[in-house]
């Protein structure tokens, strides 16, 4: 018995290998529906990995950065003079603002709103990308740790990055919106022809919209609607380069060029918020802490 | 052992750089490194220690991509254990059948990776766009396969103690003189 055991020794752990994948699978496709925060071993890998992956991707970004600077300064001295123009025509201009609102009791009306609406963000290193190339996501240098959860949006002063799936204490993973499991419920800003942004795989995303009328043409932009509860309103999206007539008669796809540089990602801001649907959809990780607490920590 | 964690650390190092990589250049141009580390431990360790390793380096890849976890894993334990079976026939140490063999690979891992998704996750993972990405990412692995390889046998070399490097000499039976 034990020689046929030994013999067979390589069938039964490909075998027990098969199996164990399979339940991991199954177990974290639940976990994901769940709570995509990660324990054990797989944190612990994780939590080792970024440190390590930041530092193997300064010398990188040092070079990357040192080189652009290079060809920057060929163009600085005439960019600078026209900036500094620039700015001394917006301070004016800016002053003239603020004293006509400041005149008419506005400024602290405005003060106010931003009190109410303004989201806290936690700005965050990319630190490595997926590394199969089928599916779309990052890894984040900043973690529960840094009150970021899944489900959370992540941005850029250019648009909408994706959303975190999955986190450990110091580390997140974010799918982006390029992934093709990644929909956004997206309003075209010029006549608000709403459809849903979808990923492609590709560095493309596709918006699929109903058709009324000539609502959707090349060059438009493409926002949040806030519908969906997951991203807040008004967050840019892309450029529509192309609207290709669908095979149905309802629905057309316009092809949309991403806000975001997704191929020079590297500083990103994750939104302290999580909207309703996806505080329905992950449980059990605790209320967020207050907004005045988040801005507190380091 | 110690080639088995040598060559758990190389390929878990080569995850690292593949995933840094990649931020600076476009995916399609990064090699696939885990899964020609896992065809180096087909290679290079006995069968249970490198489905093993395998395993545990494609668990490590799952950490650092969207997929689902175990994917990865899976994959790679099969990679190892298809090389075994395609080392019998083919001399997969030399550049050329390596070479085609990481293509072939390339192609099988992408349907077997839309396969699971598709089955596990419901939602499919390829289209036309990104078969393009799938020719550019064979040319990039068939063309990286023996660089990983040979990678992997310094590594191999280094972690071996020094009496099992040394090449055995076979002496042929003395023959009767008439």
């Amino acid at each position: 018995m034990r020689e046929l055991l030994i013999r067979l020794r390589v069938p039964i752990l490909l075998a027990a290998i098969v199996f164990a994948t399979g339940v991991s699978m199954l177990s974290d496709r639940r976990a994901q529906r769940e709570d995509g925060e990660r324990g054990g071993w797989s944190a612990l890998l994780l939590e080792i990995a970024v440190p390590v992956q930041k530092t193997l991707e300064l010398p990188l970004s040092v070079a990357r950065h040192g080189f652009s600077r290079y060809v920057g300064l060929v163009e600085l001295h005439d960019e600078n003079e026209r900036l500094a123009r620039r700015i001394a025509e917006l301070e004016e201009e800016n002053l003239q603002y603020r004293e006509a609102l400041v005149e008419s009791g506005h400024l602290q009306r405005i003060v106010e709103m931003r009190g109410e609406f303004e989201t806290p963000m936690r700005p965050a290193q990319v630190v490595g990308q997926d590394v199969s190339p089928w599916f779309r996501s990052v890894l984040l240098d900043r973690g529960r740790s840094r009150d970021v959860r899944s489900g959370m949006p992540v941005v850029t002063d250019r648009g909408v990055v994706g959303l975190v799936t999955a986190t450990t204490a110091h580390a997140a993973r974010a799918m982006l919106l390029l992934d093709r499991e990644s929909a956004i419920d997206a309003v075209v800003q010029r006549s608000r022809a709403r459809g849903i942004v979808r990923g492609t795989g590709t560095q493309e995303l596709e918006f699929v919209f109903v058709v009324r009328g000539d609502d959707v043409r090349e060059g438009d932009e493409v926002i949040t609607s806030g519908v969906g509860g997951v991203y807040p309103k008004g967050l840019r999206v892309g450029t529509v380069r192309a609207v290709e007539a669908g095979e149905e008669l309802l629905l057309h796809t316009a092809r949309v060029e991403p806000a975001v540089d997704f191929g020079r990602l590297e500083q990103v801001f994750v939104m302290l918020r999580r909207g309703p649907t996806m505080d329905l959809l992950y449980s059990g990780d605790g209320d967020l802490p207050a907004v005045a607490s988040v801005e507190e920590s380091p | 052992m110690r080639p088995a964690l040598g060559l758990l650390a190389f390929g878990i190092a080569a995850l690292v750089v593949q995933s840094v990589a990649a931020v600076h250049l476009p995916a399609a141009l990064v090699p696939n490194l885990s899964l020609l580390v896992a065809v180096t431990l087909g290679l290079h360790l006995e069968a249970a220690g490198g489905l093993v390793v395998a395993g545990a380096l494609g668990y490590a890849a799952d950490l650092f991509s969207g997929s689902l976890l175990g994917q990865h894993a899976l994959l790679r334990a099969l990679t190892c254990a298809g090389t075994r079976l395609a080392n019998r026939g083919l001399d997969l140490r030399r550049f050329l059948p390596l070479a085609v063999f990481a293509a072939l690979l390339t192609l099988s891992e992408a349907a077997a990776v839309g396969g699971l998704t598709q089955l596990f996750a419901g939602r499919a993972v390829f289209d036309r766009a990104l078969a393009a990405v799938l020719g550019q990412q064979v040319l990039v692995n068939a063309l990286a396969a023996p660089l990983v390889c040979a990678a992997a046998s310094r590594v191999v070399r280094w972690t071996l103690p020094e009496e099992s490097t040394r090449r055995s000499v076979r002496l042929a039976p003395r023959r009767p003189v008439i």
